[in-house]
């Protein structure tokens, strides 16, 4: 991780300013439409990544 | 379709990498010698709902700060592109171990690259990272209608699974999960 960090460092070209959410309509945030929507979603996902360990 | 061999011996170096690395930038080269800058962005959703799940994407720059995804590169080494991008989630996840990186199969050609590179590289990628899919599905009501909304638009619903390496590039999933093993 230092490393990675260390090699960027190296570089001092940078291509981006904007501190922003993703532009684009990331298609799950279209499908999920209410917190309960969401956190019955992610409960799925915890349950998913439990069972996938 | 070529397999995508991930290694993360092998990538690009980072040109730029911000500091809660969100954001990095490499140069891969293409097919006739150019480099192109490509802008690695792992960011928030759209939706306050979902704080923990972040989107990764990445393509050429497209000076607003952002990057195009609708872009055909002709990248000299895929493998390395995606090795670079996948490599640059690792450490994203190492510093944001609570959160969850998406990726949105916004075509069938990106959609069948994830679901390649994850089945592809199985055994590799376990060592590091729990990959699910996630399909949509509608309601089917007992008259046999499907749900919608009050324009008469289908309403999706996301299901998450583990990623079934059983499943074949005709049967993509609509969105991809994974965080840390």
């Amino acid at each position: 991780m230092a490393e990675y960090k260390k090699m960027a460092n190296s570089h001092p070209e940078k291509a981006t300013s904007a501190q922003t959410k993703t532009s684009r309509v990331d298609s799950l945030s279209q499908v999920i439409r209410n917190k309960k929507e969401a956190d019955d979603f992610m409960s799925e996902v915890e349950s998913a990544f439990q069972r996938a360990k | 379709m070529m397999d995508i061999l991930i290694n993360f011996e092998n990538t690009y170096e980072p040109i730029s990498i911000e500091s809660d690395f969100s954001e990095m930038t490499f140069h891969s080269r293409q097919k006739d010698g150019a480099n192109e800058l490509i802008l690695v962005q792992i960011k928030p959703l759209n939706n306050p709902n979902l704080p923990n799940v972040h989107n990764l994407g990445f393509g050429p720059p497209d000076g607003n700060g952002r990057f195009r995804d609708d872009v055909r590169l002709r990248h000299a080494d895929v493998p390395k592109v995606f090795s670079t991008v996948l490599f640059h989630s690792l450490n994203f996840l190492n510093e944001n171990p609570k959160l969850i990186v998406g990726i949105d199969g916004s075509d069938d050609l990106r959609a069948t690259l994830y679901q390649m590179m994850f089945k592809t590289n199985k055994k590799y990628l376990d060592d590091f990272f729990v990959p699910l899919g996630v399909d949509y599905y509608v309601r089917i009501f007992r008259d046999g209608n499907y749900e919608q909304d009050e324009f008469g638009n289908y309403i999706a619903k996301p299901r998450a699974e583990q990623f079934d390496y059983n499943r074949s590039r005709h049967d993509l999933y609509r969105y991809y999960l994974f965080r840390l093993k």
